[in-house]
């Protein structure tokens, strides 16, 4: 588990996570999102023990990762420029890192580099941008990490590769109970995988939920009326907004679906349909409720 | 229990990490065991070759070998040593000057501080494994010449040592800038600047406060500790002219071998160990790529170039000017010009200029309070005379007045071994208690007569004509360094310097320890050449033993009662040149004065000029029937 207590870094005078507080449980996909500059990368770096927190703490299974080796050797982090030491290959950075984390597993190393297409003996310096990505995985994945950090991962990898990806980091999820945690601007990337999202903003976190919970517990309402009735027949209905177009009514509305269809087939509708709304739908209702303009905080 | 499982870890991370990187640098290690290779075993075989077949026969082979082994140790292998420091501490450090390497080493599970230690026991590895063979190889090729290593191993051995050590300190001080700095620029910048600039300030503020302080008598030393403790790569360099001068002698170079040179520099590397360490652990991993991680190397580095450029360029200014007030406009000048520089090239840009003044202050006032602490004195060092009964006795390491003409020759003042080596010197020592008593007093009343009249002091520029450099050697062991000088009008013989250095110069103690004359016996002459000026011509005599001693007499009774002051009429005249015997075995005050030297000396020949000022040698010459 890791939990955040009052987090808080500074950079000079900018702070870059201003007293955040919240949890990941353990074997949780836990999906960081927010603009550039939000801190998302600044809460990996401190949760993987890169920095060190300006106050307050950060705590992966009630142990400060900070100069902590017995915290570290259960973490990896791909930052969103994975680094490789000079002219090595994949095999260099597998001795490398087999020095270091008690849990490295070369048959899965060997296993991974079967299953994503990059050459053992290649330096990783003349490799794309996505295959320097898959390499960092690779390597990542075969320290068996209890927690796994990844900024950015997505970006540079084709459609292929990522389903791969998310397909090979449920997997370990499932088999392991390991922890991932996905720092990313695109929220499209990270429903498909992940179970929980936290939305950063300026340092701080705004939102922190479950996805279903998020997802099921609300829901976009099409439903047409001749005539129309007034508002406040939908009272009934736990409505976050509402936007009506001729004799169309377009409703985000809380509740169960199956008792908002209820209440809304009540009320004699023409035609009536409930969609499921895309994350990125449910930030938005979500945050403009909350009084955040949250088209501009997902730029 | 908690301890010992962190230790076994701390253990394991840095056995890994010291692995890994001599892994990764065995290219590097094979490439410098290749050049040590060439320069030191090849380096033997041919400076042996091309010896030929005086090898054997103008020295001993032992120590031709300790000599070779030396020259080339100290003038190839030792900067070669010091280069491989500078990239290896770039290659193996600079990982804490980029963002995304410190992503990856610092989200390793290794501790910063056994990530130190196991780069920094690796670099040495690196740097002392292939030393260490081609020290061996070098042996081997000895040995094949017939060098007998239990004859020849000591010097070598040290040197070597040495070398391992001030590499061992300049590595150590690499990574201590690298720690405090953000980039690997600034850390080369940071490196060449301190080791450059440092030396550079002991220097030139010496020779401002000697222009300033009436009797400072410090005169900086290469070998010095003070002049390079902060500096190891001009440590592991400037002694290089005194080892290389000795190198040729075994005895002679561990004589040059400064044992608080070496204790301090085995201290400064455990300290910028220790520094380094402790400074890592609290570093922030986002200072990578930034400018300094710590604020204080930055202001210290400001400082010593400020001041260096700033008090070099008031001396060079002040050559221009013999009361020293051009030194002020060179100072503002130099100073400022190289803040602005620092800063500029530290901070990328001028964005922090106008903050940075307020450390060019803090430079001014430390110049102003050192200003005025010599020019007040310097809390009584400038009227300080020992009082008579706390002195030994008062050695005169320098003298100079042409005001009272004191240029005259009597034989070298060093002596040396068959080999040229210097074993001593003469340096005039007064020692019995009146004539202390006296130097004491006519001392204290120069000193008076300065403070009386230029106190408080300013800048003198003129280094002086008439300068004099005392040694007060004291009961309790303390030696007592004072310089004085004066520009004085060579047609003057009033000045106050002048009259002091006359009471030193013309006490009889004064005279016999100062001349090589007093320090002969009658059995060391060999012959006696008179050589006539005017007509070139050079007669030899072979004296018996009642005209050696008659002889040897009248010379030294003519030198005594000589008066400083009186010329020597060089037209026309003759020189009596007194030759030494070969290869001559110190006995009474010669033996004395080599410190109980067992071995064979040389001596130069003893030459006086034959004149109106040298009756008793005329006399003694006519007697003799020698002179025409």
């Amino acid at each position: 588990m890791i939990e955040a207590k009052s987090l808080t870094k500074k950079f000079d005078a900018k702070t870059a996570l201003d007293k955040i507080s919240f949890s990941i449980g353990s074997g949780s996909l836990f999906g960081l999102v927010g603009s550039n500059g939000a801190g998302k990368s600044t809460f990996l770096r401190t949760a993987a023990g890169i920095y060190r927190p300006d106050g307050g703490e950060i705590l992966v299974d009630g142990m400060a990762p900070f100069e902590n080796s017995a915290v570290k050797s259960r973490l990896f982090f791909i930052p969103d420029y994975p680094y490789f030491i000079p002219q090595s290959t994949l095999t260099d950075m597998a001795d490398f890192y087999r020095r270091y984390y008690p849990e490295w597993n070369r048959d899965k190393f060997e296993k991974l580099c079967g299953i994503f297409p990059i050459g053992k003996k290649d330096k990783i310096v003349n490799m794309s941008k996505g295959m320097q990505r898959q390499a960092a995985v690779i390597c990542a994945l075969s320290t068996q990490p209890r927690y796994l950090l990844m900024d950015e991962i997505f970006d540079g990898l084709d459609p292929v590769m990522r389903q791969l990806l998310k397909r090979i980091i449920s997997s370990e999820v499932a088999e392991r109970r390991m922890t991932v945690i996905i720092a990313s601007h695109n929220l499209r990337e990270l429903e498909d995988v992940c179970d929980h999202v936290g939305l950063f903003h300026r340092g701080g976190i705004l939102l922190e939920r479950e996805l279903d919970e998020l997802k099921l517990g609300i829901h976009k309402l099409q439903a047409v009326f001749r005539p129309i009735p007034l508002m406040s027949a939908f009272a009934p209905l736990d409505i976050v907004k509402a936007e009506t177009r001729g004799s169309l009514v377009s409703l985000v509305v809380r509740g169960h679906r199956e008792e908002i269809l209820k209440k809304i087939n009540s009320m004699g509708p023409v035609f009536s349909e409930l969609l499921t709304l895309t994350l990125e739908e449910v930030f938005i209702s979500e945050m403009e409720v909350a009084g955040y303009d949250i088209e501009n905080i997902l730029k | 229990m908690t301890l010992k499982i962190f230790s076994n870890r701390a253990a394991k991370e840095w056995k890994e990490t010291f692995l890994w990187v001599l892994k990764k640098n065995r290219g590097i290690m094979a490439l410098f065991a290749l050049l040590l290779m060439i320069a030191l075993p090849v380096g033997l075989m041919v400076a042996f070759s091309s010896a030929g077949v005086n090898l054997y026969i103008t020295e001993p082979v032992n120590e031709t070998f300790s000599r070779y082994f030396l020259t080339l140790s100290i003038y190839i292998v030792n900067p070669l040593l010091l280069l491989f420091v500078l990239v290896l501490s770039a290659l193996l450090f600079s990982y804490l000057h980029n963002k995304r390497s410190v992503d990856l080493f610092h989200s390793l599970p290794a501790g910063r501080v056994p990530m130190l230690l196991g780069r920094w026991s690796a670099a040495l590895t690196i740097l002392f494994l292939p030393l260490l063979l081609s020290c061996l190889t070098a042996f081997a090729v000895g040995a094949s010449y017939g060098v007998d290593a239990r004859y020849c191993l000591a010097a070598p051995m040290v040197q070597l040592l040495q070398s391992m050590l001030m590499a061992a300190a300049a590595l150590t001080f690499s990574i201590f800038i690298a720690v405090c700095t953000g980039t690997t620029f600034d850390m080369i910048l940071s490196i060449l600047a301190i080791n450059i600039s440092y030396p550079l300030l002991i220097l030139t503020g010496t020779e401002f406060a000697k222009l300033l302080l009436p009797g400072l008598g410090w005169n900086v030393q290469p070998d010095s500790v003070l002049f390079t403790a902060l500096a190891p790569f001009a440590a592991a360099c400037l002694p290089f002219p005194n080892l290389l001068f000795a190198a040729g002698n075994s005895s002679a170079y561990f004589g040059s071998i400064k044992g608080n040179f070496l204790t301090w520099w085995l201290g400064m590397t455990l300290v910028l160990l220790f520094s380094s360490l402790f400074f890592y652990m609290r570093r922030k991993s986002e200072c990578a790529e930034s400018g300094f991680a710590f604020a204080l190397p930055k202001i210290v580095i400001r400082f010593l170039v400020t001041a260096v450029a700033g008090i070099g360029a008031g001396l060079i200014f002040s050559l221009s000017g013999s009361n020293g007030g051009m030194f002020f406009p060179g100072l503002l000048l130099g100073s400022l010009a190289a803040h602005v520089t620092v800063e500029a090239v530290y901070s990328r840009g001028f964005g922090q200029m106008k903050k940075s003044f307020v450390f060019y202050g803090g430079f001014a006032a430390l110049f102003v309070l050192f200003y005025g602490v010599l020019a007040t004195g310097c809390f009584g060092y400038d009227t300080y005379v020992p009082s008579a009964q706390d002195v030994e006795s008062i050695t005169v390491s320098s003298v100079s007045s042409p005001v009272r003409a004191l240029q005259y020759y009597y034989g070298s003042d060093t002596i040396g071994d068959t080999r040229g080596t210097q074993i001593a010197e003469i340096t005039p020592t007064i020692r019995e208690t009146e004539n202390v008593k006296a130097v004491l007093n006519a001392i204290q009343a120069h000193v008076d007569e300065v403070r009386k009249t230029q106190y408080p002091y300013g800048l003198d520029s003129s280094t002086g004509n008439e300068t004099i450099d005392l040694e007060y050697h004291l009961k309790n062991g303390a030696v007592v360094t004072r310089s004085y000088h004066a520009a004085v009008n060579t047609a003057d013989n009033t000045s106050e310097i002048s009259k002091m250095i006359d009471k030193i110069v013309q006490l009889p103690e004064y005279i016999q320890t100062s001349t090589l004359i007093f320090y002969i016996e009658p059995q060391m002459i060999g012959s006696v050449d008179l050589e006539s000026k005017s007509s070139g011509n050079s007669n030899t005599f072979a004296p018996d033993q009642a005209q050696k001693e008659e002889l040897l007499r009248a010379v030294q009774k003519d030198v005594l009662n000589r008066k400083p002051g009186t010329e020597d009429s060089t037209v026309n005249s003759s020189a009596l040149v007194i030759q030494i015997k070969d290869k001559l075995v110190p006995t009474g005050k010669l033996k004395e004065l080599t410190g109980n030297y067992s071995g064979e000396v040389t001596l130069y020949p003893i030459q006086v000029e034959l004149n109106e000022n040298t009756p008793n040698i005329n006399a003694v010459l006519e007697r003799f029937g020698w002179r025409q």
